[in-house]
């Protein structure tokens, strides 16, 4: 789980309505206030905190739309590039 | 049919509706509705009268069951005669795809679906807000009441909003709401009030009558519907890029066909010798030959993916934010190429060859969903994409 990255990089460039803190891994984050423009913020940033790379393929809404699927993706990313 | 037809009979009877339409009542009035900016409601009433307002509804609900590209066919001709008639059919049928695109459609909406052409009533939509501009967010909020809902919205501007049947309106889900947190509110005449506050004299388009607005409505909790982020970029945003794109397409061949006369009539002066002006057509049939394909494609890409996952990818929205940009880069490059062919004929107001109403028309193109907020969301996209 690679909650820590995810929550640092919502509370640096998310732009939320809510504390990140506040919010569980299942909270809607577009609910919340995560933008289209904030979602790719969030996401270069965790492109750069991990060294990992989001394919076009995972470049959808619903893979930003929660803490736990933003992990998902990223457990699949690290997945596909060991094997 | 030139954005490529699908061989339907029924599409066949659309475009020949459309033309009989465009040729014999919105055109010969389409100058009056220009110098007078008002409602073209001869072409609108014709709409309805051949029940083309519930064209693009399902034939379960009564419709016609029209596709994507009959629809594109119909605005792209009826913008032969009056790009203000075609505006608002256009505009009309962005909430009809909205409306049936909605994610979890309730009894409530199938049975406007069924009033929609029962009664072929007028959509409108009243997104922008003074304050906000055309952004996907709201100041004004859906307040609860006894029988359902109360809303006051200070509307920039609501198109031919005093001559629809129902207005549809965003607004904050209640009070306490942020205002990204957006629902569409379907507000029924007479359950709404509108209150002009600003007035529509613009270079073109001047009939769609688009004034800024008070709006007061009442309505039934059915009546909102909580898909509208979802929605409009699935397939609000698409969609109108489509349609708004027949309608500069239409502009575009009727620019082009007037430059035509022109060089017809001077190659029959001297028969023999090519006239200058010949070539000068044939490079404008160049870019009128890429807004036909890139719409026709658009159009297919649109029914391909807007039921699909790939429907909220950042490639299908960053694809169909090009098309807003080429179509009216394309349209501006077409007219002024038809106002050189025409010359003294096209630059003047009492020919037949005038391009006076059509360049202005045609200038609502970059302003009309501003290109620089077209390019803004794709910059945004493409900073995220690892691929173009």
């Amino acid at each position: 789980m690679h909650e820590e990255a995810i929550r640092n990089a919502l509370a640096a460039h998310g732009r939320l309505a809510v504390e990140v803190p506040t919010l569980t891994n299942d909270d809607d984050l577009y609910a919340a206030g995560l933008t289209s423009h904030a979602t790719i913020n969030v996401m270069l940033a965790l492109e750069d905190a991990l060294d990992i790379e989001f394919p076009e393929r995972l470049l959808r809404k619903a893979t930003f739309g929660t803490i736990g699927s933003i992990d998902g993706a990223i457990v699949e990313i690290l997945h596909s590039v060991s094997s | 049919m030139s954005t490529g037809g699908q061989g339907l009979a029924s599409a066949i009877d659309f475009a020949d509706e459309a033309h009989r339409i465009a040729a014999e009542i919105a055109g010969p009035v389409a100058d009056e509705v220009d110098r007078d900016a008002r409602f073209p409601r001869e072409g609108v009433e014709a709409l309805r009268e051949s029940r083309l307002l519930g064209a693009m509804i399902p034939r379960e609900f009564g419709g016609m069951g029209a596709s994507t590209r009959d629809i594109a066919e119909i605005t792209r001709i009826l913008a032969h005669g009056c790009a203000s008639t075609a505006m608002v059919f256009a505009m009309h049928q962005i909430e009809i795809a909205s409306l049936l695109a909605e994610e979890e459609p309730t009894p409530w909406v199938f049975d406007f679906l069924r009033r929609i052409v029962a009664d072929q009533l007028l959509l409108a939509n009243a997104g922008s807000e003074v304050g906000l501009g055309g952004a996907n967010a709201s100041l004004c909020a859906i307040e609860p009441t006894d029988t359902g809902f109360h809303l006051e919205k200070h509307a920039l501007a609501i198109s031919y909003g005093e001559y629809a049947d129902c207005i549809v309106a965003t607004a904050r889900r209640s009070a306490e709401s942020e205002s990204f947190d957006v629902v569409t509110a379907i507000c029924i005449k007479p359950d709404v009030k509108l209150e002009a506050t600003g007035t529509w004299d613009t270079l073109g388009l001047r009939g769609t009558c688009s004034n800024s607005f008070r709006l007061v409505a009442n309505g039934s909790a059915d009546q909102i519907l909580p898909s509208y982020m979802t929605v409009i970029a699935r397939v609000g945003q698409p969609i109108a890029h489509i349609l708004r794109g027949c309608v500069w397409l239409g502009l575009a061949e009727t620019a082009a066909s007037k430059a035509h006369r022109v060089v017809l009539r001077q190659a029959k002066k001297e028969i023999g010798a090519l006239p200058p002006s010949a070539t000068r057509l044939s490079e404008l049939a160049v870019p009128l030959q890429q807004m036909r394909d890139t719409l026709s494609e658009a159009i297919r890409d649109f029914d391909k993916s807007k039921d699909s996952d790939e429907a909220d990818g950042l490639p299908y929205l960053t694809r169909m934010e090009t098309l807003k940009i080429s179509v009216a880069n394309l349209l501006l490059d077409v007219i002024g190429r038809a106002v050189v062919i025409c010359g003294i004929n096209g630059y003047r107001q009492d020919s037949p060859e005038s391009l006076s109403r059509i360049l202005r028309d045609a200038y609502a193109s970059p302003v009309m969903i501003n290109n620089d907020r077209a390019l803004r969301n794709n910059a945004i996209r493409l900073v995220g994409r690892k691929e173009m």
